[in-house]
């Protein structure tokens, strides 16, 4: 499969009063056609900033200091506003984690889906509308016609996420970022949400990147996974080789505490201690080194390897498991 | 051994248009001393409701409710939160980050409820009670002089539970107390309740639409639906295999690590529980083996074989 968006050595900072707060720092992936790619890790490791650099809805006090996000040819970090724009919305469009705080409270949702439709292809509003209740149809929103009049407080929360996830899908991008979008839901609720997105990446060849802290939904749903740590990635596999042989004591660490994986209380391993403070004019090369077992010399001593040990399989350590 | 908690035929409505909205509808529960149960259900099913109602945070339409055998529903929920029967009942609330006052340190967070329901004899009995909470949950000392933006999600978290195990409570009821977490912190607190109960006895509710963490930590589970409980029993065996089709459709929807999913899926949405038709069950229309029988009699909740119950006329095989 063809990589559709190619993210190379993205490195980003906020500017606070307290100084710069290095929250990206080189990373890499790819996002591929017909594929979902999970980017999981603990709140606070750059997941959403990646997604928001990637579309261009960071805040003012960020500042992008190196690299590039290629999507159809064209690097997305350097464009004009205008131009991200167009792109925005038609061919790369993202699921907000709360749709309903996403949602505009006093609109229709048919309404707000025919909003971008109208945005990026013009045509009279019979057309617009239809196509509309099509992106509701594809969802799998039973009486469209009539659930289009309704106001996001009129709907469930498993409803809210799939208008949503229909605005982001309406004009048929080739990409889509999905921001926790069933963090909150039911666990019957959230499979739903999640058969859909993954009847998307196979009929329409959606290439999609799911950022989750839930292990298991990425377990089950993603094809790849890239893990992050304060920042910085320190593990990319293949699904079966994640979840079979982690390399990177972090992404090791990260399964032995998820509850999911544990047959008992006694088996359940958390993380010692916490991310180190990203405004820190002393940060280690490895981020992870002062909460891991196997630090040694050599892992303060230069900028991280990325080593391949094994097909898309890449670990971010000197001494991987 | 007498029940710690025991409420029976509990009902609460809300009025909703004409009509009565059944949040809680008619629901049977006792928990043992030390005992750890789980109740699970999806948003809008009542458990939240009912873990208020059993908190005595919210007053009840009907029924009975019984801590340690005396009867406390008549007293009004204004009246209980200050009667010293508050202490042994404590609740711990969804996401520590918005439930700590931003103002009070550690410390006062800890001892603002000590104060005003054990009411300490001077400053030294105080401290001992905080110190005492503080040290059970692994709060260090350095921590409570803090506010709560000083302190890390796990440290939150804890303060949340040394409030309330500070009071000495003989039940604790936590609504989702992992669900807002990170996962990191999740697997922290979740050896820490499990601690709790060991070493201090205190018995636990547990609401939750997680749950893995349910499997972990309880030894029952009550599964609840539209407003009423429809399968009990030990944890385990529910999981591994649910005799209500309500509770196979939300385990399979369970996320599992290394399983790819092809499970069953529940489509559409409870039926209104605006006057509910008293004729019918309360799944029917989502549920994937009704019958005709389904819609003029409304199933009972039958024990089925030792310890497992469920509300259902076709409960499924046992060893499915």
């Amino acid at each position: 499969m063809s990589a559709l968006l190619k993210v190379t050595n993205l490195s980003l900072e906020f500017c606070t009063r307290s100084g710069a707060v290095r929250a990206l720092d080189s990373v890499g992936f790819e996002a591929r056609e017909g594929e979902i790619l999970g980017l999981v890790g603990e709140s606070g490791c750059g997941k959403t900033a990646t997604a928001h650099a990637i579309l261009g809805l960071l805040g003012a006090s960020a500042r992008v200091t190196s690299g590039s996000a290629e999507f159809l040819g064209r690097d997305l970090l350097r464009l004009k506003p205008a131009e991200l724009d167009s792109i925005r919305g038609r061919d790369a469009a993202i699921v907000f984690q709360s749709a309903s705080a996403a949602l505009n409270p006093v609109r229709s949702v048919g309404a707000q889906i025919a909003d971008v439709v109208a945005r990026h292809t013009p045509a009279p509003a019979s057309v617009v509308r239809e196509k509309a209740l099509d992106a509701m149809r594809a969802m799998r929103i039973a009486d469209p016609e009539r659930r289009s009049r309704a106001f996001p407080h009129e709907l469930s929360g498993g409803m809210r996420q799939r208008v949503g996830i229909a605005i982001a899908l309406a004009c048929t991008p080739r990409l889509l970022i999905a921001d926790e979008p069933t963090t909150g839901l039911d666990v019957t609720t959230q499979a739903a949400v999640m058969d859909l997105i993954h009847a998307m990446t196979r009929e329409r060849g959606l290439g999609v990147v799911l950022i989750t802290h839930d292990l298991a939904l990425a377990s089950r749903t993603c094809d790849r996974i890239v893990v992050m740590h304060a920042g910085q990635i320190v593990e990319t596999a293949p699904r079966e080789g994640f979840f079979t042989g982690p390399r990177h004591p972090y992404s090791v660490g990260l399964l032995r505490s998820a509850p999911a994986n544990a047959a008992s209380l006694d088996d359940l391993k958390p993380i010692e201690g916490v991310a180190p403070d990203l405004s820190r004019a002393d940060l280690p090369h490895c981020r992870f080194s002062e909460r891991c077992a196997r630090r040694a010399a050599v892992c303060d001593a230069g900028p991280l390897p990325r080593e391949a040990i094994g097909p898309d399989h890449i670990v971010s350590c000197w001494r991987p498991m | 051994m007498r029940p710690v908690l025991e409420a029976s035929g509990l009902v609460k409505t809300f009025r909703a248009g004409r009509g009565r909205f059944h949040a809680v509808d008619g629901v049977d529960i006792s928990i043992a001393r030390g005992e750890a149960v789980g109740l699970v259900g999806e948003s809008g099913c009542g458990k939240s409701t009912l873990a208020r109602l059993l908190a005595r945070l919210l007053d009840f339409d009907r029924g009975e409710l019984r801590l340690d055998g005396a009867s406390i529903g008549r007293t009004s929920v204004g009246r209980f939160a200050a009667s010293p029967q508050r202490a042994h009942v404590q609740m711990a609330f969804q996401d520590p980050t918005a439930s700590l006052n931003p103002r009070f340190t550690t410390f006062e967070a800890i001892a603002d409820p000590v104060r005003v329901l054990l009411r300490p004899k001077d400053r030294a009995a105080l401290e001992a009670r905080v110190f005492a909470a503080a040290e059970q949950v692994g709060l260090s000392r350095a921590t409570l002089p803090r506010f709560p933006h000083q302190l890390s999600g796990g440290e939150k978290a804890r303060v949340g539970l040394a409030r309330a195990m500070a009071m000495q409570p003989k039940l604790l009821i936590l609504d989702e107390p992992t669900s807002a977490l990170d996962v990191s912190v999740q697997a922290i607190v979740l050896k820490l309740l499990g601690k709790l109960r060991r070493e201090a006895g205190v018995a636990l509710l547990l609401v939750s639409h997680d749950l893995h963490a349910v499997r972990l930590l309880c030894d029952r589970v009550l599964v609840m639906y539209a407003g009423q409980i429809v399968e009990t029993g030990p944890a385990e065996a529910v999981f591994a295999a649910p005799r209500h089709p309500y509770t196979r459709a939300l385990v399979s929807a369970m996320p599992r690590i290394g399983v790819r999913d092809e499970g069953e899926r529940l489509d559409g949405e409870p039926r209104s529980l605006i006057d509910p038709d008293p004729r019918s069950c309360r799944f029917l229309g989502r549920c994937p083996i009704e019958r005709a029988p389904c819609a003029t009699g409304p199933p009972p909740l039958r024990a089925l074989e030792t310890g497992r119950e469920a509300r259902c006329h076709f409960p499924l095989g046992g060893s499915s």
